[in-house]
């Protein structure tokens, strides 16, 4: 008895085991590349951008890729070849002539960029200039009012380049994190999101300490702020910025000691002399009224 | 004893049960697919005939009503755009992509259709404000889902507000003629500042209100008309009279569709009637009869 009811347990058991064969899986993904022919500036990007540094531009709007919370339109592709080929020569190519190669870059340059026509305008009609996250992706906004702008330096500066290498001074601590005696510095004078209430001149900021308004939002950012004004800035210009109406000698002195500490970091760490890097930039700035912006091979 | 032949009837409905065949589809292809093969019919249809008559709705309510927009689908990726109540000729891109079903974008700016989903920021100057909130001005849109397309209709829905609208394949060679006459229309059109409505034996009165649109100052194509409840319709100006932005129902009328009759002495601007005559908007140069 006790064996015919095993035996009949065991082929239940074998059949449920073996009946339930397997679905065959199709071949063909569910996701089907595009074959989109390619434009002039497609194959820019993918030659100067994607293949050497690993970077791809989401020029055309995707609307996943954008910030939904606000309404937003493309950029238009005049504006989308400018700024690629601004944003090679005068943001990546300093970097390679720095260190030699094309490495660090690739290395560490966010490996997404998007494009967006118009800024990001609040309800209550502030704009964001330029938005980064999670130090994969940096946004450039307001392409559109390229054209008319893109000889100057000061405007590039504002939208892009200072954006830029914020955003990449942040990527950079992410990776090798900055001596945490840069927090002492200023310590408990870091106000948060109230910075922009708190200081609403940049001569305010200095005085206090902070090389900008946003500067005094935490550490974090004093730190990327204090890297973006030093390099995008020429001497002169940054003598003068920081003799802004309304900044002390005691608030400048206290820049200085903690740009000594964003210097030795980047030295040390990742071995680029900043003075070395602001003068390449501004050998490059000085050729920007002649640069060829919108010729693609 | 028991146990065991619960244990082998337990055992028998598992097998039973447990291998139920797959469940058939009810539609032969994966979703996937079907929605690649959607997104091909899509551009098929406008590549196809390649210039179409796009009844263009902005705004979150269709408040200031249609414009015609007039897009040529030259190739896989790039458009070229004109527009009723626009000068320029300007080309710049699109695709049809997979989202929740195919949706066709106008992926590089292109200020025939991107001009509407300015922020109002952008759209004002020194001397006047922009249209629409500062924020989000007139609420276009240029990302739509593709709820129907076939070689002389495609049925567009706009993916942040809802609107729906259509396009019309015309043949490439009539174009330049079309959008003459809708330009002539508009023109027309700009010049309403008022309309007398004659339906049921009633006559009601349909002032729409003005807007600066792309620098011009112009009637929005939408009045609101003091029925019970008070209706406000929208509609756009196309060569042979209105089109309204559905079918609305005006005192037991059902209108979505008027044609132009010709200036009489009686009515010195002509004006527009459905096809049995039961519904006449009479347009006139004042807000006020």
């Amino acid at each position: 008895m006790k064996i015919k009811y095993n035996l009949i347990c065991l082929v239940f058991i074998s059949l449920i085991y073996t009946s339930c064969k397997k679905e065959k899986l199709s071949e063909e993904s569910v996701f089907v590349d595009s074959t989109l022919p390619k434009n002039a500036l497609d194959s820019y990007i993918y030659n100067n951008y994607t293949v050497p540094y690993n970077i791809d531009i989401i020029y055309k709007y995707v609307d996943r890729e954008s910030d939904l919370t606000y309404n937003l339109v493309p950029a238009t592709y005049d504006g989308s070849v400018r700024m690629t080929k601004l944003l090679l020569n005068f943001g990546l190519k300093p970097y390679d002539d720095i260190t030699g190669s094309k490495a660090f870059m690739r290395a560490y340059f966010p490996k997404i960029l998007t494009y967006i026509g118009t800024s990001s305008v609040k309800s209550n009609g502030t704009i964001v200039l330029g938005t980064a996250e999670g130090g994969k992706k940096i946004n450039l906004y307001n392409l559109n009012n390229l054209a008319g702008n893109s000889t100057s330096i000061s405007y590039l500066n504002k939208y892009y380049f200072h954006v830029i290498h914020h955003e990449f001074q942040h990527i950079l601590n992410q990776t090798k994190p900055f001596p945490t005696s840069f927090n002492t510095i200023s310590g408990v004078g870091y106000v948060g999101d109230v910075w922009n209430t708190t200081y609403v001149t940049d001569g305010a900021a200095i005085a206090a300490g902070f090389i900008s308004p946003y500067a005094s939002k935490e550490s974090t950012e004093d730190f990327a702020e204090l890297y973006s004004f030093y390099v995008t800035l020429s001497a002169s210009e940054y003598t003068a910025y920081l003799n802004s109406a309304g900044s002390t000698p005691a608030g400048i002195a206290i820049i200085n000691t903690k740009m000594e500490v964003v210097k030795t970091y980047m030295k040390n760490e990742f071995g680029i002399d900043m003075d070395a890097l602001r003068a390449n930039i501004q050998a490059k700035v000085a050729g920007l009224s002649t640069f060829d912006q919108t010729t693609l091979p | 004893m028991k146990t065991q032949y619960l244990f082998i009837t337990v055992l028998a409905i598992l097998l039973f049960t447990g291998c139920d065949k797959k469940k058939d589809r009810i539609f032969e292809d994966s979703p996937a697919a079907r929605l690649n093969a959607s997104i091909n019919d899509a551009y098929s249809a406008l590549n196809g005939k390649k210039t179409w008559i796009f009844s263009f709705y902005p705004g979150a309510n269709v408040e200031y009503g249609g414009f015609n927009l007039f897009p040529n689908f030259t190739t896989s990726v790039d458009v070229t755009l004109q527009a009723d109540y626009a000068t320029t000729t300007q080309s710049s891109t699109f695709k049809v992509y997979a989202g929740s079903g195919p949706i066709l974008t106008f992926d590089t700016y292109n200020s025939v259709i991107h001009y509407f989903s300015l922020p109002g920021y952008y759209t004002g100057n020194s001397t006047s404000l922009g249209i629409g909130a500062s924020d989000s001005g007139m609420k276009g849109e240029f990302e739509f889902l593709v709820l129907s397309s076939s070689q002389d209709s495609v049925v567009l829905k706009g993916r942040k507000y809802g609107n729906v609208m259509k396009m019309r394949a015309v043949a490439s060679d009539q174009l330049a003629t079309i959008i003459a006459n809708y330009k002539t229309a508009n023109t027309k059109f700009n010049t309403y500042r008022g309309f007398a409505i004659e339906v049921n034996g009633k006559t009601l009165q349909g002032v729409p209100t003005l807007a600066t649109v792309n620098g011009t100052s112009r009637p929005n194509r939408s009045f609101t008309l003091a029925t019970t409840p008070s209706l406000t319709v929208s509609y756009i100006a196309t060569d042979t009279g209105i089109e309204f932005y559905k079918e609305y129902t005006v005192e037991g009328i059902k209108v979505n569709k008027l044609t132009f009759v010709a200036a009489t002495t009686q009515y010195p601007l002509g004006y527009y009637a459905n096809s049995n005559n039961t519904f006449k908007m009479i347009p006139r140069l004042t807000t006020t009869p």
